[in-house]
């Protein structure tokens, strides 16, 4: 995708929707469209590994885990400020990237992702296991849910669950805004280039490694922005959000949806969620059905529903002219 | 000493188990190039099928090898099924999608096993000659533990003649070094890798069959397991027979000595040693020799 | 981004401020003939689900005998039930679900007690009652108790203090634990060990194992727990976990080698179901929320007792789990209190709810209004090979009372609010 041909009415008829979303939901269906935004930060902050860079990183909660830990431990301990929270728990989450994206980059392919899984296992090991500060097995129980206060001038009260919504909408357009920058400057093209072809971009004097460190980072800290705005949002952080099955969620989604298109994570954490909540609200047998599914689209639809949706569209476009060939 | 003896053999009991899963595991990679995340469904339809066919031939006295030998013939089936409807489709995409549709594959045998066979948990006796225990230093140890401990290395060798020493193991192995050429000299590659993936589900099969007799049977064996299995490849050496084996010894003596050192850490050994050996030697313990 | 769209966002999220009130969930008012709707948390996938069902069944049943006697207060009762998964973010969505969509006036189960105390903060935040009828962690009666919370089951301190009575008057002095590195595991062995400290000062712990949650080899665990020579062993290992260890540790020679083996959840109906005569019969003490099955006669025998049974066999075809059993009388507490309240008041049930007491199958269970903590009978017992039921039964049995087992309210940290 171009990245003139997704001006200002693109992204101002993407805002519109989840703007006025909440007109047309139910109230279930509302906390569970703060759930999908906040997953398909994590989703898109993944795919800027995975989709741009060319690394599969399957220790992505960690980051998303460190910042809901640590957003909740601010607010559960130290300070009723949201903001506060949130920032300090993207540093840590974006020092940790950092930390550990060290030792990954170093790798590639399949042993990259196995690294990153075996760190990730172990940040889920210390939450786990540390209960004085972590609260272990049973995790942080009891997040207060905050008032918020825009320079002292309005406050919300985000117990309210369309405050909530709001105030995840704007961090999640935002950031989606500041990855979409990042794709499309020199930076995002050197790491296209490396995901395309490791060797030239080293010939040509670039250091891969720094470029692929400032992605794990970058990713690390809008994971850990995700993190912190689900901690207030469940109430609870448990280990299971650090472990490998979260880890797999953010795979699953940017597959589903397409990790070609940088909208295809967003409409991916859509579906996914969506789909299993209609399924498990419907069967006991849920993972079949779930199976089948990615199953299904792995085989016929490779470059997932958003892959699938553009070919569909320069076939339509291209059609009339290929008439005949 | 006793007590440190009869440790290690516990170490090489749970090594030799991870050894027959991560050797299939890693023959399925070498030559196919999937990780096979369903590896551990397999192995979970081995103890299964083996449960099931030993209810046919319970007063038979050879009945347990029967149903062993039964069960890792019909998984080593679906198992070419598999390969043949599910992954021939992608080999050429990269690893990321196999491994969607691996996982998406654990969800499907996971709930078929829960449909066919319900959720409670399944018994699979011991074979009688193996029901008792043998003495060291006065110390029981399980019979059947001590047979998995030589049944171990003795699969392990097969599989390495097999590989290293027959014709068929050579085509095998040129195919894990390039497909087209193989493709070209005229052999069947195909056919091939079903073949192995076959091999790989038979010995995923073995596993579980082996394991029914001493642990419960239940859907969410395979997922337990297939962490630990992937890890044994990795640390290896990905698509590596030797360093497979090598890497369930040592998988199976941290498990085992690890908790007298750090007792309550066991969580995270496993991914500790992972992470150095990736820092350390990123191919792996045994270098670049493929299969 | 423009300006514009600043301006336009700012001026949306002021006009929805007014209208917000609408899309809060609002209690909704009371109407007659509507049925009361009980919402049903439970693992219904992955490798528990076979165990997780028992709940839902033992809730359908009673739900099904309320129904045919009139219902509650005149109205139908309606049970629905979501799977949590055993994992906290899904049982948190679900509790949310079953509250905002499909409108349920209370809550009931949980099996993991990590999703127990994240459901209970959305019941908190709803201000919606939920009944506890599995996870045990003593921290949801404790420190993290609230008002909206009761718990119809027994927590792990009960299951374990009880335990400590019994084996004070046992000779045994040189104990061992093995128990999953988790907090009902080692919850289960502080408190056991710790009251039997104080009946039994001259006890001495010589080993501790601690295998991870769900592990499935436990050889090493066996050898190092025989290396101390303990006389006897406490474990808090459960479902697939017992069974695992008893079929392992059996041809180490371990139950060769100690005097008594003791363990929290050794009367579940599943492990006693599987492991049948290969439980070692003269060693092995163990308990259950509930487990009648004793070989002269039911525990209690009474009239409940064995209707309850006979009609759960009649649905179902096998004997009721524990859990089938606890579900089964947390909807019968539902009933309770709603008769007692006489409206879905949540304050008024709230009130009725403290200080209740009402019939189970397995006898009286008594709510202490300070913490919402069920207090009752505890069971602990050895089995041997039965003549009148497809899997062992009770040969020897000791009743702990509630009033001993239970820590008194100082100890729970419970602060109400």
């Amino acid at each position: 995708m171009k990245s003139s041909s997704f001006p200002l009415i693109g992204w101002l008829l993407f805002i519109g929707v989840w703007i006025y979303l909440p007109y047309w939901v139910s109230a279930f269906k509302l906390l569970l469209y703060i759930e999908i935004l906040i997953m398909a930060l994590l989703a898109t902050s993944f795919n800027l590994l995975f989709g741009y860079t060319g690394l599969l990183s399957f220790g992505q909660a960690a980051y998303f885990g460190i910042g809901a830990y640590v957003c909740g431990l601010m607010l559960m301990k130290i300070s009723s400020s949201f903001w506060l929270a949130i920032l300090v728990g993207v540093i840590f989450a974006t020092l940790s990237a950092f930390a550990i994206g060290f030792f990954c980059v170093r790798l590639t392919g399949i042993y990259f992702s196995m690294l990153t899984l075996a760190f990730g296992q172990m940040v889920y090991a210390i939450a786990f296991k540390w209960y004085d500060v972590t609260g272990g097995d049973n995790g942080l129980v009891g997040v207060p849910k905050p008032t918020v206060s825009f320079f002292g001038l309005i406050s919300l009260d985000l117990a309210s669950p369309l405050y909530y919504y709001y105030f995840v909408l704007v961090f999640f357009i935002l950031s989606t805004f500041l990855l979409w920058k990042i794709v499309h400057s020199p930076l995002g093209y050197i790491l296209r280039g490396i995901r395309e072809n490791l060797e030239r971009v080293n010939f040509s004097g670039l250091e891969v490694k720094k470029f692929q460190l400032i992605a794990f980072s970058i990713a690390g800290c809008f994971a850990g922005l995700a993190g912190a705005l689900y901690a207030p949002f469940a109430s609870t952080v448990s280990p299971d959000v650090v472990g490998w099955t979260k880890s797999a969620e953010p795979v699953l989604m940017t597959l589903l949806g397409g990790s070609e298109v940088f909208l295809g994570p967003i409409l991916g954490s859509w579906l996914f969620l969506l789909l299993k909540d209609y399924i498990i609200s419907h069967t006991d047998f849920w993972e079949i059905y779930f199976g089948v599914t990615l199953v299904f689209l792995v085989i016929f639809l490779p470059g997932g529903v958003m892959g699938f949706l553009r070919t569909l569209w320069s076939r339509i476009a291209r059609g009339g002219r290929r008439i005949g060939v | 000493m006793a007590f440190l003896f009869l440790q290690f053999l516990n170490g090489l009991n749970y090594g030799m188990v991870l050894s027959l899963i991560s050797s299939g595991l890693s023959l399925v990679f070498g030559v196919l190039g999937v990780l096979n995340f369903a590896h551990g469904s397999l192995y979970m339809l081995g103890a299964y099928g083996a449960f099931t066919f030993l209810q046919y031939f319970q007063n038979l006295s050879m009945g347990f090898w029967l149903a062993l030998l039964l069960s890792v013939l019909s998984v080593g089936i679906i198992g070419g099924i598999i390969e043949i409807v599910f992954l021939r489709p992608v080999y050429r995409r990269p690893h990321a999608y196999q491994l969607l549709l691996t996982y998406g594959l654990i969800l499907i045998l996971d709930d078929l096993v829960k449909m066919t066979w319900g959720t409670d948990y399944k018994v699979v006796p011991k074979p009688q000659a193996l029901s008792g225990s043998v003495k060291f230093f006065g110390d029981a140890y399980p019979a059947y533990d001590l047979f998995i401990i030589f049944l171990g290395p003795l699969v392990a060798l097969g599989l390495w003649v097999l590989v290293y020493k027959t014709r068929l193991g050579m085509f095998i192995r040129a195919a894990s070094l390039d497909r087209e050429m193989t493709d070209a000299l005229g052999i069947n590659v195909p056919a091939l890798f079903t073949l192995v993936f076959m091999l790989g589900s038979c010995l995923a099969a073995l596993g579980g069959a082996l394991v029914g007799p001493i642990r419960t049977v239940s859907p969410g064996m395979g997922i337990n397991i297939i962490i630990d299995a992937f890890v044994v490849v990795i640390v290896g050496g990905l698509g590596n027979l030797q360093g497979a084996f090598l890497g369930s010894l040592i998988i199976g003596q941290l498990e085992s000595f690890g908790i007298l050192i750090i007792p309550r850490f066991n969580i995270a050994f496993i991914f500790i040693l992972t992470a150095i050996i990736l820092i350390t030697r990123p191919q792996g313990l045994v270098g670049k020799a493929r299969i | 981004m423009s300006i514009k769209t600043v301006k336009c966002f700012i001026a949306v999220i002021s006009a929805i401020a007014f209208l917000s009130a609408s899309f809060l969930p609002g209690q909704s008012a009371a109407q007659d003939q509507s049925p009361i709707k009980i919402g049903g948390l439970a693992i219904l996938s992955g490798p528990l689900s076979g165990y997780g069902k028992t709940g839902p069944m033992g809730a359908e049943l009673a739900v099904k005998e309320i129904n045919a006697k009139g219902g509650i207060l005149g109205r139908k009762v309606e049970y629905i039930v979501r799977d949590d998964e055993a994992k906290p973010d899904t049982g948190v969505r679900q509790a949310r679900r079953l509250i905002l969509e499909d409108k349920v006036n209370f809550l009931i189960g949980v099996t993991s007690s990590a999703v127990l105390l994240a459901v209970m903060e959305i019941a908190k935040e709803n201000k919606t009652i939920l009944v506890g009828t599995d996870a045990a962690t003593a921290r949801a009666t404790g420190e993290k108790c609230n008002k909206y919370f009761f718990r119809t089951s027994n927590n792990a301190a009960q299951d374990s203090r009880s335990a400590a009575f019994i084996m004070a008057e046992k000779p045994y002095k040189k104990w061992a634990v093995i128990a999953p590195d988790y907090e009902y595991g080692h919850s289960m062995w502080d408190n056991f060990i710790g009251t039997l400290k104080k009946l039994k000062p001259d006890v001495e712990v010589v080993a501790e194992a601690w295998p991870k949650l769900n592990a499935e080899d436990y050889s090493p665990y066996i050898t190092q727990v025989l290396q101390a020579q303990p006389e006897a062993v406490f474990s808090a290992l459960w479902s697939a976990g017992n069974i695992n260890f008893v079929k392992q540790a059996k041809p180490h020679g371990f139950f060769d080698k100690i005097q008594l083996f003791a363990i929290g959840a050794g009367l579940m109906y599943e492990v006693v179901k599987t492991l049948g005569n290969e439980i070692p019969f003269d060693k092995y003490w163990g308990s259950s929320r509930y487990f009648p099955f004793a070989e002269d006669k039911l525990i209690p025998d009474t009239p409940k007792n064995r209707e309850f049974i006979e009609a759960y066999k009649a649905a179902y075809g096998d004997y009721p789990e524990y859990l089938a059993e606890e579900t089964y009388a947390g909807i019968y507490f539902i009933k309770a209190m709603v008769e007692k309240a006489g409206s879905l008041d949540v304050e008024a049930l709230i009130k009725a709810g403290e200080g209740l007491s009402f019939e189970a199958p397995e006898g009286t269970k008594y709510i202490r209004p300070e913490d919402h903590q069920v207090v009752e009978d505890v069971v602990w017992g050895r089995l041997g090979p039965s003549k009148k039921y497809p899997f062992p039964a009770l040969v020897e049995y000791v009743i702990v009372p509630g009033s001993k087992a239970t820590p008194p309210v100082e100890e729970t940290g419970c602060k109400m609010q």
